[in-house]
């Protein structure tokens, strides 16, 4: 992260002084403020609806909703932490609207319960993800992702598609840190479950 | 040697890279022990690796575009309802233009706090961190430029009757906020600096109490000839952002 020190001596990272010039009065900077993280928030938005209209529809909100909120970021956390704290409200507002039944087992503990991990002892190919175009491997992605819970999915895609820390997804999400451990883990072993018939040796399936 | 169960629960540190030298040694002592251990920590790595790939999820053609348009939309729209207020805005020009259209920003993110903190009113007496932007009056002559703030003179503020009233906002309604002592000499600072004569625009941030504010910062507005263009290099406007508010 670019950062230097201000004259006052606070870090600020080149968001935040972007969004100090958008607040004095540079409205058009605003657009590259989007160009640095449409990508980022359309992928969560996509990873929690897991619908193309859907997640545009969140993007738009989120960022919307982000200009009309700029005065409430202080600078205190990263502008990407914050922006993906309104996408994921956002998100999950539609999703509440959706799925409300989905919603309703949300908040619930989740149990990490070691007995029902599969253990498959089928090894992977090589470098499994190069025997995909691109296009293939979203769509295995957004398949995987499809069944998962929404709560181990956005924990999923806040960790390791956005690479946000335990603490910032923790933050984000409105849950405590070992809750995102826990989930995350959940969601990891998952995610490997539902790739594995993809990615499996063929060797092994052809020997007699 | 740890047993399966100890393993998986230390799967997201060591694949993380997270783990202490110690247990991670042990965890690769178990994988080479238990073949199923050692599958699950490979294929986990490879899960991990195909989700490392910034290309993954690529926007779709046009959501890009339409995003874009549909904000230029809404900034427009509180630019133009800003800019049909009465001797809200002189003439429009593109800097008053990029001007008044904080003024909306101002007000939407106000509204929303209104909505937000549901018992927050506008003059309401209970503390709260505001960011205010209207034109730099001084107390003596607030009543006087109550209908047409933007025609108070850097001269005026600074005469010393004036300025020993002491300095504060007129906001576009006729509501006026007072500066508090430090506040207002870091205005009268700045307004001797600055390259203006009058329409006194300045932006404050800081702790609102009723109709005074102490403040944490404060900028003139940057002059109508301060344009983008004139800091074309990304560490020159970093450099001028962070004195836009100026902290004291
Ligand atoms: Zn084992």
């Amino acid at each position: 992260m670019n950062s230097e020190p201000d004259a006052v001596g606070i870090k600020v990272d080149q968001d935040f002084a972007l969004v100090q010039q958008i607040r004095a009065g540079h409205p058009e900077l605003f657009h590259e403020l989007v160009r640095r993280h449409e990508r980022a928030v359309y992928r969560t938005a996509l990873a929690i609806l897991h619908n193309p209209e859907d997640a545009e529809d969140v993007t738009q909100e989120t960022f919307l909703r982000a200009v009309q909120h700029l005065d409430q970021f202080r600078g205190d956390a990263r502008f990407s932490t914050w922006l993906t704290q309104i996408a994921v409200n956002t998100a999950r507002m539609k999703l509440r609207k959706n799925h409300a039944h989905l919603w309703e087992s949300l908040d619930e503990p989740v149990q990490t319960d070691e007995g029902s991990v599969s253990r498959d002892v089928a090894e992977w190919r090589e470098n499994p993800e190069q025997q995909y175009t691109r296009e293939e491997r979203q769509g295995l992605l957004m398949q995987a992702l499809k069944g998962m819970h929404p709560s181990y999915r956005s924990v999923l895609v806040l960790r390791d598609l956005q690479h946000l820390s335990t603490e910032e997804t923790a933050q984000a999400l409105g849950l405590s840190v070992a809750n995102v451990k826990t989930r995350l883990l959940r969601a990891r072993l998952q995610l490997r479950e539902r790739l594995a018939p993809h990615f499996r040796q063929e060797k092994k399936e052809q020997q007699p | 040697m740890i047993s399966c169960a100890e393993l998986l629960s230390y799967l997201n540190d060591f694949l993380d890279g997270e783990l202490d030298p110690e247990l991670h040694r042990r965890v690769l002592e178990h994988c080479r022990a238990c073949s199923p251990c050692n599958v699950l920590v490979d294929t986990t790595r490879n899960t991990l690796r195909f989700l490392d790939n910034d290309e993954i999820i690529e926007l779709p053609e046009g959501v890009s575009q339409r995003l874009h348009a549909r904000l230029q939309q809404h900034i427009d729209a509180l630019s133009a309802a800003h800019e049909a207020g009465p001797k809200l805005v002189s003439p429009a020009s593109e800097a008053t233009r990029g001007r008044s259209w904080v003024w909306g920003l101002a007000m939407a993110a106000l509204m929303t706090l209104l909505v937000i903190f549901g018992g927050l009113h506008l003059h309401s007496t209970a503390a709260h961190m505001a960011t205010l932007q209207g034109w730099l009056v001084d107390q003596h002559c607030a009543a006087k430029y109550a209908d047409h703030p933007q025609d108070h003179y850097k001269a005026c503020a600074l005469s010393p009757e004036c300025l020993a009233s002491g300095l504060g906002v007129m906001l576009s309604g006729g509501d006026y906020v007072r500066f508090d002592k430090a506040g207002s000499d870091e205005a009268a600072r700045q307004l001797r600096e600055a390259n203006v004569t009058t329409d006194l625009r300045v932006l404050v941030r800081g702790m609102r109490k009723g109709d005074m504010i102490q403040v944490r910062q404060l900028s003139l507005d940057m002059a109508p000839s301060v344009s983008v263009d004139a800091f074309p290099d990304p560490g020159n406007q970093v450099a001028v952002a962070s004195k836009v508010l100026v902290s004291f």
